[in-house]
Order: structure tokens, then C-alpha cells, then sequence
């Protein structure tokens, strides 16, 4: 494995394209956590975001010679795996109405545990924008600094901090009782 | 962050999995079937540049526009901009005539907030040129509808204005007064 | 995770016993949807929010006529409960709002026609005259509809709003504030170009006799002095 850690992404680019296919799968474990969750937390369905982050890195192989600036190849491949992921979310079938938030009140127990939370969390998400989601999800889930988002995004600070606040208002808003 | 959502948010970072290494596996499997990336060999007019854009550009850009709305337009589009109300169906209410060219389509209905949205409410009935019609009472205010195109298309009405429904389509909008009637 | 799900059940209940008042009204609403069409477990949610609406002093109707909406075009349930949450957030909100520009005890259906005119751009100062310059709780809502209506047809959003309260302040009725996208529609079918059509419908006003049609009043040989002031507002 010290081969492949010594290699940059650029560098690891550049031999795919020269006819080292392989190399490619080494790029694949490199991202496949941080990527596989991502796609996760943006889709929902485990196995919807499996898909879509499969289809992105089938579309970045397919259009590795595209790709301008092969040191950034995480940036250009996040863009891919935002896209698919956002399009797997739309494609979604129609979720079937008994998984549709029942009322508190009905629930003696009322189990607010790490379940009910993240599947409230997940509807009240489908109040955001794409561009909404990507920062929440960044910032609040997967715990990235706005020096990297700004990086992953190409978006200034600032504009960052005002995306993420208005997705956390309107979470709050959905989110209603849980306050 | 408030309490509810850090709480939320750390549910949803616990409960998170990435695939595992079969994934890879999964991946290079497909890959390998496939004809290998090659450098594109004209990548060098791809980079990023500034591209200024000379005057005579900006005409033709703004005729080709204008050539595609014109087409466009032709179709799907909805005649009766003003047309005055029939009758005053009661007080209150006045008969507004809907209109939407649609040659192609087997069935058009109209659905909107005077209907309950109810698609099977009201059904327009076709006429000459393929332009579907349906006069119905409406009572005076500010009215959101669309048509339904063979009882699954939601379109609004090309020769209104659009407003966003909330679920991420656009609704047409249509002012009632009582002496008559405007799409906005 | 079980402690805290405990203390949160012991600070929720005497919530839910609080709520026992209001079940009867949820289960109208709740039944009201489902004979409307709506699958059971979504009605059920809908009416939560709707209670939730209500109890909060604002009207639950577009609450559930947007339900409703939404169900008829198919709109994955998620998504509906979505969409009536912003809604009645929306609506608190600018309730709110308007309340800290003096206005309290504001009709539901005048907070309901301000949250979509909000949602066109017209802002709480502009909100707040044309309440003041209507005559009743009908027309206030009216003109704001009037004012949204507007902006989707193409004029700014400032010159909308001044369109529907100078025709309040002139003795125009909620009928005739009515008239005011036609007007605008038949300069904007002339040729007027819609940055002028405020301005000549302005112009073109007089005082409640000539059916604020805009009619052959040209305003071309007037002088061009800025009929509307600029505004600072603090929104």
C-alpha cells in the first residue's frame, strides 16, 4: 500500500490516463468513505446513494481526460457525485405513506431516539434546496471547516455562512417540536 | 445550532455507513469493460480563458432568442388574453373562459384552487385548431390554477404569468374582477 | 439515549394533556382530508400542522387547501409535509413582521395573502400601507393579492405595491384594485414598456371616476420627475 499512498491524485490521474487502468480503483478506495457518505446524507436510501456514487465514478473514469486540473480531482469529482446524488434524490419513488411522520401525540412512548431523530431530520430535509443540503450536510453532519468547503464548493466564507444558516432555519422551522 | 437539530444531525452522522470495500471491487469490474480514458487531445482549447465578446455576437445571440420564443409561443399558446367574462354568474362570481392550445393531446382538464385542484373536476372540451376551452364560474379574487394535459401533465398556462407552487412547479395565476378578467 | 429519551417524555407530556382541547378540531381537520381525497397518514400530519397553525392564532386553511393541491398532483407526501410547514412558517413570520410595524389582530386571510406577497417581494413597509390604505380585512387582502399579482406580470415589486395603495388612498374599491392587472396587461399590449406601465397607471389616475382603466392617458408629455420616491426600509 506505501506505493499508492505516495501518490498524489494528480499523479495517480496521470497514470490511469497513460493506460494504468488500475490506478483508478486506487482513487476509488481513497474516496469511497468520505464519498459513500456523503451520497448517503444527500439521498437517503442507502442503496439509491450506493448507486449514484458508483454511476459518479464511472462518469469521472469515463471523462478522466476532461478533467482540467488532475491534482484537484476531488473537487471535479465532488461536483459529479453532487449532481448524481441530487438527481437520484428527485428519481426517488413515492414514499409509502405509513413512513410518513405520525403525530407525537400518538406515541406514548414517544421514543425520541437516534432513529426517530435522523428519520425526522431526513424528511425535514426535503424543505432544502440542493445547494442547501450539500452545506447542512458538510457542515453539521459530516463536521467539514468552511476552509474546505470553500475549497469543495468554490463558494467564499460568507456566502457559505449565510447558506448554512438559512438551511438550519428552515430545518428549525420543519423540525417544529423538537425544540 | 438549536438543541433539536445538533441532536439531529448527530443521529444522522452516528447512523451513517459508506459502502464497503466490495464497492471498489463493484466498480473496477465495470471499469475494466470499458474503453480506457485517453487525454483529450484537444484539451488544451478546454482550459479556462477569457472569451470577449465582440459586438456583432450580441445581436445575433439576442435574434436566435427571439426566433426560439417566437417558435415556442406558437405552440401551446393560449388566445383569450382579456377576453371579458360571458356573464355575471352571481354576485360575486363571474364566468371565465379558459383557453389552451393543445392539438396533440387526447384529454386537457383545468385544476385549480376554485376546483380543489380536483383534475377530474372540470374538462375542457375541444375545439377548432386543437384549442381546448372550459367556461366556468369564478368567484372575484386572485386565482392559481393549470391545465392537465391526458390526466397526468401538469402545465400552466403559457399566456399567464407563473408563480412557484411550493413543490417546486409553477402555478398560473388569474385576477378576477368583476367586470371582467386578466391572466396576470 | 433512553435517559434522555425519558426526560424528553416527562417535558412533552403535560404538553400532550394540554392538547386534549384541541384534539376534537384536529380530527375535523384530519377528516375533513381524508373525505377530500387524502391517504389517512398523511391527513393525520396535515392536521398537526394545521392544529399546530391554528394554535398559534393564524389560519389553518392554506395550510390545508395546500395539502390538498398537493396531493391532487401527485407530490410524494414528504415533500407536501414540507411545503405546509414553510407555509405556516412562512405566515408566522410575517405576521410577525407586520406586527412590529403596529399591525396586530390582522384577519387570517389578510396574513395568508401577505405571506404569498412577501414570497413576490414586496416588502413589510409596502405590506403595511396597503393594510392601512384599504378599507376592511377583504380589501386589505385583496390589494395584497393585487400587489403579488402584479409582480408576476413583470412590474417591480415597489411599484406594484404603490399601485394598490394610491388607488386605496383615491377611493378605489377592493373591485376596481381588481381591475388593476388588466389595466396593466392592456398599456403592457400596447406596447408601454413595463417599467413605464406603474408610472402611467399613477399618472393616469384620477379619483374613482374613470374606472382606473388607465385609459388615453398617455403621460408622455408630462414631465419624467420620479413619481416614486425612494424608499429605505428596514426589512
Amino acid at each position: 500500500m506505501g506505493d499508492a499512498e505516495s501518490l498524489t491524485d494528480g499523479e495517480l490521474v496521470g497514470l490511469v490516463l497513460k493506460g494504468e487502468v488500475e490506478r483508478f480503483g486506487e482513487l476509488v478506495e481513497r474516496y469511497r468513505v468520505e464519498f459513500g457518505r456523503l451520497a448517503r446524507s444527500l439521498v437517503g436510501d442507502p442503496d439509491a446513494a450506493d448507486d449514484a456514487l458508483q454511476d459518479a465514478f464511472i462518469s469521472a473514469y469515463r471523462n478522466l481526460g476532461r478533467c482540467r486540473e488532475p491534482e484537484r480531482f476531488r473537487v471535479w469529482f465532488y461536483r459529479i457525485v453532487a449532481n448524481r446524488c441530487h438527481d437520484a434524490r428527485r428519481r426517488r419513488p413515492m414514499v409509502p405513506l405509513e413512513d410518513v411522520d405520525p403525530p407525537a401525540r400518538d406515541r406514548a412512548d414517544a421514543r425520541l431516539d437516534g432513529s426517530e431523530l435522523k428519520r425526522r431530520l431526513e424528511v425535514a430535509m426535503e424543505a432544502l434546496t440542493p445547494e442547501q443540503r450539500e452545506v447542512f450536510v458538510m457542515k453539521e453532519v459530516e463536521g467539514k471547516s468552511y476552509q474546505e468547503m470553500e475549497m469543495l464548493l468554490g463558494l467564499k466564507i460568507d456566502a457559505l455562512r449565510m447558506r448554512v444558516h438559512r438551511a438550519r432555519e428552515v430545518l428549525r422551522n420543519q423540525l417544529g417540536d423538537l425544540q | 445550532m438549536s438543541d433539536g437539530l445538533t441532536r439531529a444531525a448527530n443521529a444522522m452522522r452516528d447512523g451513517l455507513k459508506s459502502p464497503g470495500p466490495e464497492f471498489t471491487e463493484r466498480v473496477m469490474a465495470e471499469v475494466r469493460r470499458m474503453p480506457a480514458p485517453r487525454r483529450s487531445p484537444l484539451h488544451w482549447v478546454t482550459q479556462p480563458r477569457v472569451v470577449r465578446v465582440r459586438p456583432w455576437f450580441i445581436p445575433l445571440a439576442a435574434a436566435a432568442l427571439l426566433a426560439m420564443w417566437v417558435a415556442g409561443s406558437r405552440y401551446g399558446a393560449s388566445r383569450g388574453m382579456g377576453q371579458d367574462a360571458l356573464a355575471v354568474a352571481a354576485r360575486d362570481t363571474v364566468y371565465v373562459r379558459f383557453e389552451f392550445a393543445a392539438p396533440t393531446a387526447r384529454a386537457v382538464n383545468l385544476a385549480g384552487d376554485f376546483n380543489g385542484w380536483k383534475p377530474d373536476a372540470t374538462v375542457m372540451s375541444r375545439g377548432t385548431g386543437g384549442v381546448w376551452v372550459a367556461t366556468i364560474p369564478v368567484a372575484v379574487g386572485v386565482h392559481k390554477y393549470q391545465f392537465v394535459v391526458d390526466g397526468n401533465t401538469w402545465v400552466p398556462d403559457p399566456a399567464a404569468g407563473t408563480t412557484d407552487d411550493g413543490f417546486g412547479g409553477r402555478n398560473s395565476l388569474i385576477v378576477v374582477g368583476p367586470r371582467g378578467v386578466v391572466r396576470s | 439515549m433512553k435517559t434522555r429519551a425519558m426526560i424528553l417524555a416527562l417535558v412533552l407530556s403535560p404538553a400532550m394533556l394540554a392538547g386534549q382541547a384541541t384534539v376534537a378540531a384536529q380530527s375535523d381537520v384530519r377528516a375533513m382530508l381524508v373525505a377530500r381525497g387524502i391517504a389517512p397518514a398523511l391527513a393525520e400530519s396535515v392536521a398537526v400542522v394545521a392544529r399546530e397553525t391554528s394554535g398559534r392564532g393564524l389560519s389553518s386553511q392554506p395550510v390545508v387547501d395546500k395539502a390538498v393541491e398537493g396531493w391532487f398532483k401527485h407530490v410524494p407526501p414528504p415533500r407536501i409535509l414540507a411545503a405546509v410547514r414553510d407555509l405556516a412558517g412562512r405566515m408566522d413570520q410575517v405576521r410577525t413582521e407586520l406586527r412590529g410595524a403596529g399591525l396586530a389582530e390582522l384577519d387570517g386571510s389578510v396574513i395568508g395573502a401577505a405571506a404569498e406577497s412577501r414570497a413576490q417581494g414586496i416588502v413589510r413597509g409596502d405590506q403595511a400601507d396597503i393594510i392601512r390604505a384599504a378599507k376592511s380585512p377583504t380589501a386589505a387582502s385583496a390589494g395584497l393579492a393585487v400587489s403579488a399579482a402584479l409582480v408576476v406580470q413583470g412590474l417591480d415589486a415597489r411599484t406594484s405595491a404603490r399601485l394598490v395603495v394610491e388607488s386605496f388612498r383615491r377611493g378605489r374599491t377592493a373591485s376596481q384594485v381588481l381591475d388593476l392587472p388588466s389595466a396593466a396587461r392592456a398599456l403592457q399590449m400596447r406596447g408601454t414598456p413595463t417599467s413605464e406601465v406603474g408610472r402611467e397607471l399613477l399618472e393616469g389616475m384620477g379619483h374613482g371616476d374613470d374606472g382606473g382603466d388607465g385609459g388615453d392617458h398617455s403621460g408622455r408629455n408630462r414631465p419624467r420627475a420620479p413619481l416614486i420616491p425612494p424608499r429605505v426600509d428596514n426589512d
